[in-house]
């Protein structure tokens, strides 16, 4: 079997993780995991896959669903037909649509007024 | 390619069931079952039960494996737990602490 040359774990369709899932590298989730995910890299959410739980991690992309809250480094991008429910910390938050998305965002940034407003 | 890979720098900390191969590169404890082939990299430290229909050894594991089919503990391999398959192989350079039961 060929490995990929980067780190990426993949949870198959099949497959239920009850449980903790922490660590270096990307995960791409196309079954379902119910527990906390904490990653130091990149999740996915593929079409089909679940997560019931929060998750914190380099940045996130949602195809599936996910009911929990998300702490991301990087951004967030909710796909069409994803189905999101919880908080959502980002440096960006993207939605597409075709998503059902239930969910409060805090993203920080600078919200850059122009001069008029610094003027003031 | 394997249907669940779970990376060398991943840790679960729980149980994992799945219909396909699984591939552990990283660390494990709690329980792993497959309907389908499992195996146990190099490297990887693993504290669980594991059940699939062959399962291959090449890290270390802690726990009691169970194969329909078979059990291979590779060299290098380390196994402290008991087996039960209908074969059962220990290669050179392996450990090995337990009981075999091969349904005789």
């Amino acid at each position: 079997m060929a490995r990929p040359s980067t780190e990426v774990s993949v949870l198959g369709p099949s497959t239920r993780v009850t449980g903790r899932v922490t660590g270096e590298g990307a995960v791409r989730i196309e079954g379902s995991v119910r527990g906390d995910l904490q990653l130091a890299g990149a999740v996915e959410v593929a079409s089909g896959g679940s997560v019931e739980g929060n998750v914190a991690a380099a940045s996130l992309d949602i195809a599936g669903s996910l009911l929990g809250d998300v702490t991301s480094r990087g951004p967030v991008s909710i796909r069409s037909g994803a189905v999101v429910r919880g908080d959502l910390r980002g440096s960006e938050v993207a939605i597409e649509p075709g998503s059902r998305v239930s969910v409060r965002i805090s993203s920080d940034f600078d919200l850059d007024l122009g001069p008029a407003a610094k003027r003031r | 390619m394997a249907g669940t890979v779970i990376g060398a720098g991943l840790t679960i900390e729980g149980d994992i069931t799945s219909d396909e191969e699984v591939v552990v590169q990283g660390n494990l404890r709690g329980k792993l079952s497959s309907s389908d082939a499992v195996s146990i990299g190099a490297g990887s430290v693993v504290q669980a039960d594991i059940a699939g229909q062959s399962v291959s050894i090449a890290g270390q594991v802690n726990g009691d494996v169970t194969a329909p089919e078979r059990v291979d503990i590779q060299a290098g391999g380390r196994l402290v737990g008991d087996v039960k398959a209908a074969r059962f192989t220990i290669a050179d350079g392996a450990s090995f602490k337990g009981a075999v039961d091969m349904e005789v």
